[in-house]
């Protein structure tokens, strides 16, 4: 049976104006990406600093300096809508890479964590 | 399922009324350009909220040196984008930029027991704007005119995020 599942992976930018890249691992009963959403815990650092490129099994997504903000919903936005609908991507290798990228723009930095949620199907009987 | 790529370009402005001229390049392997996004990132530090006020007189000053009454109009264009495809679509593309952010922050009185509001609190989710254009096209033409330097009478520093989003050629067997 095919379940949905929301996963989440964090990754921390304790320097300014550089560049972090994470990869993460998805449960191999993953199936499908069907949506990926992106926050932090201070959402104005993320805002106005953040920039990245996503791949799912070495795919890309979202090319370098594709603003963070653009991946970003706030609370005005009802709950099942926050995700970016990415319709039915093959997770292949299961592997997804962040290339994060900090940048000087119009406020100072401090440390922050960007998390990024992903909407997967999950099929319990593999 | 056919995939979609993105294309980025960076459009930066510096003076004031600053038109700039640009190509987009599309990939050989593209079958249709399918969407356009655009976002702003001011440059420069500036102190919260990220806009710049722009005074307006509601009506012209009186000789007497009364003033009146100052309203703030806040300035979210950023300027205008036109994109051309050298197919036959010619012009396909056109809008106003506008900086989300800087709607923000003037319009709540902060207190102890309320929430801000701001545009990385309760901003709207962001979504392309569809189009269809032939993908056959090696280059897009683009055009930017900054409006928000001639709003504010000042030369701002930002860059113009442009994303062309286009369906890649399924490969033949």
């Amino acid at each position: 049976m095919i379940k949905t599942i929301y996963k989440r992976f964090d990754l921390q930018v304790t320097t300014p104006n550089q560049g972090v890249s994470k990869s993460f691992e998805l449960d191999k009963n993953i199936v499908a990406v069907k949506g990926l959403y992106l926050t932090a815990d201070r959402r104005d650092q993320l805002y106005f600093r953040g920039s990245q490129r996503i791949e799912i099994n070495k795919d890309e997504l979202f090319p370098e300096d594709y603003l963070s903000e653009m991946l970003m919903s706030g609370l005005n936005v009802p709950v099942n809508q926050r995700y970016y609908d990415l319709g039915n991507i093959d997770p292949g290798n299961k592997i997804v890479k962040m290339d994060f990228k900090d940048s000087n723009t119009v406020i100072g930095f401090f440390p922050y964590t960007v998390s990024l949620f992903l909407k997967c199907d999950k099929d319990d009987s593999k | 399922m056919k995939k979609r790529r993105c294309t980025v370009q960076i459009i930066s402005i510096t003076r004031k009324g600053e038109l700039k001229h640009f190509q987009v390049r599309i990939p050989e392997n593209a079958e249709a350009i399918t969407g356009i996004e655009t976002a702003v990132r001011m440059k420069g530090i500036v102190v919260f909220p990220s806009s710049i006020l722009t005074l307006a007189f509601i009506s012209p000053p009186p000789p007497d040196g009364d003033f009146g009454v100052i309203v703030p109009v806040q300035t979210p264009l950023a300027g205008e984008l036109k994109l051309q495809s050298c197919e036959q679509a010619n012009v396909f593309y056109a809008t106003d930029v506008i900086d989300h952010s800087a709607q923000e922050n003037l319009s709540n009185i902060p207190t102890p027991s309320a929430i801000i509001e701001n545009v990385w609190t309760h901003g709207y989710k962001r979504e392309l704007e569809e189009v269809l254009v032939d993908g056959n096209t090696t280059v897009l033409a683009g055009m930017y005119r900054d409006k928000m330097g001639i709003i504010q009478n000042r030369n701002v520093s930002y860059d113009v995020f442009l994303y062309v989003w286009y369906k890649i050629k399924s490969k033949k067997p």
